[in-house]
């Protein structure tokens, strides 16, 4: 097994073993394909959800559950640059600002839609 | 309908016509960020930043940013410029109740683009002024 397979299998055992402190939440992406300016709107396609293991991360300080913060296997949610919403105990958020990646693991801030 | 609104249907139309589409060069507003944009796009900006005739017309500024591949030279993104001053200067056009007029050009030869080195970016503006009627 390379490396490359090998952490990323004991990446998802680790993410296994966190239980209940890891929640499934869905990632989904509306990719532009192009602009139609007759109409004056983007054309998107909207692809299949993925669905991933994340540790979501309050900011109990500030008592408030309108932005939140994700870590988890960077391959599961690969580009995140193409995703722009997720899923979270049926509360959609706004996929917002990658404040980490480190090959392996992003750590992702989303914000509650209105 | 606003004038906003309308000046940017007025240049909208512009890309949207058959003549413009015939050109093969992929067109995006500046706030649209298409997943593969390719490597030869522009991106438009509509900028109405002066005053008008009367309180429903209004000046400004479309600022066309041209990416080529930075390896093909200033050629492409010069002829690119061309061909969007054949498409806009000096011509009006008249979607809504409002008309809007383009005027000379300016061209800002190609840099390396500083995001995606691969391309060059150079940028083509264009003065307008949109008359609401009243």
């Amino acid at each position: 097994m390379s490396y490359k397979a090998l952490i990323d299998s004991k990446l998802t055992l680790a993410f296994n073993k966190l239980k209940d402190l890891a929640e499934d939440v869905t990632f989904t992406r509306n990719s532009v394909a192009s602009f139609d300016f007759a109409t004056g709107d983007p054309v998107t396609t909207t692809d299949p959800a993925v669905s991933v293991k994340a540790v979501v991360i309050k900011d109990n300080k500030k008592d408030s559950t309108s932005k939140l913060q994700l870590l988890f296997k960077s391959s599961d949610v690969a580009p995140m640059s193409s995703f722009s919403t997720v899923t979270i105990d049926a509360t959609v958020y706004r996929v917002g600002t990658v404040i980490a990646e480190r090959n392996y693991i992003t750590l992702l801030e989303v914000f509650k839609e209105a | 309908m606003g004038k906003y609104i309308d000046l940017q249907n007025d240049i909208f139309s512009v890309f949207a016509m058959q003549a413009w589409t015939d050109e093969g060069i992929l067109t995006y507003p500046s706030s649209v960020v298409p997943d593969n944009p390719g490597t030869e796009f522009i991106r438009i900006d509509i900028i109405p930043s002066g005053s008008g005739v009367n309180l429903i017309s209004t000046s400004g500024i479309v600022i066309v940013d041209i990416f080529t591949l930075i390896s093909l030279g200033p050629k492409r993104s010069s002829e690119i410029a061309d061909l969007l001053d054949i498409h806009l200067s000096g011509k009006s056009f008249n979607t809504g109740a409002g008309t809007t007029q383009f005027k000379g050009s300016n061209f800002s030869p190609i840099k390396q683009d500083r995001v995606n080195t691969s391309l060059g970016m150079a940028t083509y503006s264009i003065n307008f002024n949109h008359f609401g009627v009243l």
